[in-house]
């Protein structure tokens, strides 16, 4: 029996590589919305076997998990601890579904896991062409760049930490040194730079305006108002033909800016830490957000387990109420799209309650945070006073 | 409707010399006496074999729609009955739809799925899926059936199922009116067929030239069919629509709650931190 396993994007991927195989633009595929070199990745899926590309993202998967061990295991985790934790991507059935269906997200979580694994191992270049590439491939990575220009040229001091004793800059002062720039930061801002600059200029020369258009154009001035997870999406659909509508779009850019400049500063020395809260953001305050971004901030999440102070049931408690958010919306989705009744409110409420719990959750997540802190900075603080009485 | 596909841009009438079995990029639809001449001349060579005449006594196409929603199934049967003893033993049917502005037809779901039972779509656009009826053409596809043996036989049945979807609409003005209306107009159901002869006389203007199936790779001489609907009207879908005057309040609270999202967490990840020193 044959059964109809594989994603609609495999197909676009697939079609965009034979496409490339005949000489052609893979942009003449409708809804090809990604990089050629996804489609050049994929041409052996026309000359050798179907499945090829598939191949790919599940060793990408597995790479991915990977990474996230070697990570954990810089970090200090017991390797245990790490183990356990790679496994949470490794045999999480999400992920699994995902590749073998035939979406290319693993390639990203290989991709921005590496980067984090290069600036951990300090080797700046290697980040910055990682990062370079990740943005290159898909445009939220480009919310790293700044909590790693803020850790690649820092002494390692976070900014959120107080000092115990001495007399320290302002705020503003700390804020300034952050985005001062030195060696470390200025080459990772160059090689980064540069090979953004390299591929997209190569991609260009190729493939002309059709490329900056699909790969990037299209995802910054989305105008596609069809219901998903956004909060926004009701309000984008109403006003789609209004003139605010532009307007609208631009300010709903400006929660976002906002927090991941904030966590950014906040969090940048605990880099894993910083940019799955980076990722999560982006997701939750997007104007369009669908199933696929979960895996963003998923493979992240491995990441910041072992080092978060929270009892396994509230977390556990946490994820149930995530995944109830999201049973809402789906529910009042499914009733849209398959029975034709019109749910619109239901689901654009169903959509601000699962904003509040992805707010609820960054709280606790937050919280967590700052007892760790707390913990770190308590037990510097008694190293201290222990140092001072002797 | 066919009269409508004569004045689409495109789809004009041409004389003379584009009665080439070439493939062309356009639909060529005409009503030329000339041009199904000169296509019986060509038919003698080549790839089409001659034109058949199935002498039918009687057509009727069924229409229904499943499902509910955004995501329908149309299905078209055609019923035909016909003279025993014909010379024509395969018949291929056509349905020349009209797909409004609030529907679409995902030509890449049907490839993907012909596999599965799905007829071979023939479109000269591009169909785009994403946008809104507001934004979207009306267009016009050729739908192939499955052939039809027609030997030893007086009567055939012919299922066409195919995926369509409709589109987001224009949210309404008036809160009584929750829904937009869609309609699908009856298709052009054309045949074709061959045989050991041409069976009989036939009406050389019933014949139109299109492309014999859907890798439109050659043309053929099509004859349109007249038949009786069995369920009458026009096809009607409604498609649920948002409330114009939602959205004040609609934006005011989406904003609220999204500032008030950024509030708390700034004010969260700036809370003292709870000191441990003793």
């Amino acid at each position: 029996m044959v059964v109809k396993y594989s994603d609609v994007d495999y197909w676009v991927f697939t079609d965009a590589a034979r496409y490339i195989t005949q000489g052609e633009s893979p942009y003449r595929r409708a809804t090809y919305r990604y990089t050629p070199l996804l489609a050049w990745l994929l041409t052996p899926n026309i000359h050798l076997t179907p499945v090829f590309g598939k191949l790919i993202f599940i060793i990408c998967d597995v790479l991915a998990g990977y990474f996230i061990y070697k990570i954990l295991t810089l970090r200090k985790t017991s390797d245990k601890t790490a183990v356990v934790c790679s496994l949470l991507w490794l045999f999480n059935p999400l992920p699994m579904t995902v590749s073998s269906r035939g979406n290319a997200e693993s390639i990203m979580a290989m991709l921005v896991l590496g980067t984090l694994y290069a600036v951990l191992k300090k080797r700046t270049v290697m980040c910055a062409i990682l990062l370079a590439i990740s943005v290159h491939v898909k445009i939220y990575p480009a919310t790293y760049a700044l909590p790693l220009y803020f850790l690649v040229g820092s002494s390692g001091k976070s900014l959120a930490r107080r000092p115990i004793r001495g007399h320290q800059r302002s705020i503003v002062g700390r804020t300034f040194d952050l985005f001062w720039p030195n060696a470390e930061r200025l080459c990772l801002v160059v090689v980064a730079a540069s090979v953004f600059v390299v591929l997209t200029g190569a991609m260009y020369y190729c493939y002309g305006w059709d490329f900056l258009q699909e790969t990037y154009l299209y995802h910054v001035t989305r105008r596609d108002v069809r219901h998903n997870f956004s909060p926004y999406f009701y309000m984008l659909y109403l006003t789609a033909e209004s003139s605010y509508s532009f307007v609208l779009g631009l300010l709903a850019f400006i929660p976002q800016l906002v927090l991941l400049i904030a966590v950014s500063i906040q969090y940048y020395a605990d880099i894993t830490f910083c940019c799955f809260v980076n990722t999560f953001l982006f997701v939750t305050f997007n104007k369009v957000c669908t199933s696929q971004y979960f895996l963003w901030y998923l493979c992240l999440l491995p990441l910041i387990v072992p080092q978060l102070k929270m009892k396994i049931a509230d977390a556990v408690e946490l994820t149930i109420m995530w995944f109830l958010g999201q049973g809402a919306w789906l529910l009042c989705a499914y009733y849209l799209e398959f029975e034709g009744r019109n749910t619109f409110i239901a689901i654009w409420m169903a959509g601000l309650l699962f904003f509040a719990i992805n707010i609820y959750i960054l709280h606790r997540i937050i919280d967590a945070k700052r007892e760790q802190m707390s913990d770190i900075e308590g037990v510097k603080g008694q190293d201290d006073s222990s140092d001072k009485i002797s | 409707m066919l009269e409508n596909l004569f004045f689409l841009p495109d789809y004009s009438i041409r004389l003379g010399n584009t009665c080439s079995v070439n493939n062309k990029p356009h639909i060529i639809m005409q009503r030329n006496l000339l041009c199904t001449i000169f296509l019986f001349l060509e038919a003698d060579k080549g790839s089409n074999s001659q034109f058949c005449n199935l002498n039918l006594k009687d057509v009727i196409l069924t229409r229904n729609i499943t499902n509910q929603g955004f995501q329908r199934d149309l299905v078209s049967v055609i019923e035909i009955t016909f003279e025993d003893h014909t010379p024509c033993n395969t018949c291929w049917f056509m349905l020349v739809e009209a797909v409004p502005r609030g529907m679409y037809v995902d030509l890449d779901q049907i490839k993907a799925v012909e596999s599965f039972g799905a007829p071979k779509v023939l479109s000269y656009e591009e169909i785009d899926v994403e946008q809104p009826a507001y934004l979207s053409p009306e267009h016009t596809i050729l739908v192939y059936s499955p052939h039809l043996m027609t030997d030893s036989k007086h009567y055939g049945t012919i299922h066409v199922d195919m995926p369509i979807h409709l589109r987001y609409h224009r949210p309404s003005r008036d809160t009584d009116v929750t829904s937009a209306l869609v309609e699908l107009q009856h298709p052009n159901v054309m045949i074709r067929c061959q045989g050991s002869a041409s069976g009989n006389e036939f009406d050389l203007k019933d014949l139109y030239q299109a492309p014999c199936d859907s890798l439109n790779t050659s043309m053929c001489a099509w004859q349109d069919l007249k038949y009786r609907m069995n369920n009458g009207k026009q096809l009607q879908f409604q498609v649920p629509v948002g409330q114009q005057n939602h959205t004040v309040i609609i934006s005011i609270v989406t904003f609220a709650a999204t500032i008030s999202g950024v509030l708390v967490l700034l004010w969260d990840m700036h809370l003292p931190h709870k000191s441990k020193i003793t």
